[in-house]
């Protein structure tokens, strides 16, 4: 065998060696593409129905979204949501950046605009444990019902006006996200006025 | 050599098991044990990383040339970790959010190469998969053990069955950071006392 020690042999070896477990790993998520596609259109699906305020089971969620939520025409990604023939809410996507990284989520409005269904965050990369606390219930919850009277709509108490907590060690996180959730609030405010 | 097996999987599960005795994997083993499931789904995908990782070190090490012979035992974790990490997302992506940046952090888990320097590199390929199953199994056992007590104390159930009842007031303590680093404390000195015959 050549010298084991040789520079060329030590390069060889790991050029190999990372071929291999390359192609292994590309053949694998080849083969689990379709199942995660699925699982992140499910979770995506959630989150519209958790934005709406409806609570149902896993293995019911594609139906309930199916039946229930229209996808806006000339909006991408808002959807607008229907308990039978009555028009109960908006669903409005929100993105920006919060700390570490960006933020994407829905946002459910009353169809006369005076309050929020809810709220929930689909993707993120906050700090877990810190940041990474807007996905915990007790958090995304506040957002539930919520009135919503004049811009700023949202505001963390204790000033004055405030109806949402923030989160404790996370100010910056908590901070953006609150500022997004305005922006898409007033954007959209400001689009239903004009129609 | 008959008893070799049986010595080994005896040393990597009890005799220096890895968390209680090595002091390695403390981070996840602090981490995730808030409840049981959480716990014993850690468990499993460490032992598999520890396993086929001490498995292939040992396969290759002939071949591996010592001076970049740790280059190659973190490329071959870190494949095994992306592994691990797909599978979850593909087949089980609830465990998969629940255990987050843990499962990447597998790589960082120090009994893994532990195990691929002090026991795959000088070991033939069977000892070295079986060294290493052995000493995942000893990890899960003690992730699991602090689990149970965290979460029974914590949540009042098991795997997420309610087995105390209504009247049982939950130490939000256990579940939290701290109770974790009780719980370990108090485990690795009960363990240690015992083994020493109460000197240590």
């Amino acid at each position: 065998m050549k010298n084991k020690n040789s520079l060329i042999y030590a390069v060889v070896f790991m050029l190999l060696l990372t071929a291999v477990t390359t192609l292994v790993l590309a053949l694998l998520d080849q083969s689990t593409r379709v199942r995660v596609e699925e699982q992140q259109l499910l979770e995506k699906h959630q989150a519209i129905l958790y934005s709406a305020g409806i609570d149902v089971p896993p293995e019911e969620v594609d139906a309930v979204f199916a039946e229930r939520f229209i996808e806006v025409a000339d909006a991408e990604e808002t959807y607008e949501y229907y308990e039978g023939e009555k028009l109960v809410g908006y669903i409005v996507p929100y993105e920006g950046g919060l700390l570490w990284g960006s933020v994407t989520g829905y946002v459910g409005i009353s169809a006369e605009g005076d309050k929020l269904l809810g709220m929930d965050v689909v993707s993120n990369s906050e700090t877990p444990g810190l940041g990474g606390r807007i996905t915990e219930e007790w958090y995304r919850s506040q957002f539930r019902n919520l009135e919503l009277v004049r811009s700023p709509y949202l505001v963390y108490r204790p000033a004055s006006g405030g109806n949402v907590d923030a989160i404790a060690g996370a100010t910056q996180t908590s901070e953006s996200l609150r500022a997004i959730l305005n922006d898409t609030l007033n954007s959209f405010m400001d689009q239903k006025g004009g129609n | 050599m008959a008893s070799k097996p049986k010595q080994v999987v005896k040393t990597a599960v009890i005799t220096d098991n890895p968390v209680l005795r090595q002091i390695l994997g403390i981070c996840s083993a602090l981490a995730v044990t808030n409840l049981m499931l959480n716990s014993l789904i850690m468990g499993l995908a460490l032992t598999f990383v520890t396993g086929f990782s001490s498995f292939l070190i040992s396969l290759i090490r002939k071949f591996t040339p010592k001076h970049i012979r740790m280059m190659v035992q973190t490329l071959i974790i870190a494949f095994l970790v992306i592994v691990v990490d797909v599978l979850l997302r593909a087949y089980y992506p609830t465990m998969s959010k629940a255990l987050g940046p843990y499962v990447g952090l597998i790589i960082t888990n120090c009994i893994i190469m532990g195990r691929a320097e002090a026991f795959a590199q000088n070991n033939p390929p069977f000892l070295a998969l079986l060294d290493g199953l052995a000493s995942g199994v000893g990890y899960t056992l003690v992730l699991l053990a602090i689990a149970f007590v965290r979460e029974l104390l914590g949540f009042g159930s098991l795997f997420g069955f309610q087995v105390l009842g209504e009247t049982w007031t939950n130490w939000t303590l256990m579940i939290m950071p701290p109770g974790a680093f009780f719980m370990l404390g108090i485990l690795i000195w009960v363990t240690n006392s015992k083994k020493e015959g109460g000197k240590a």
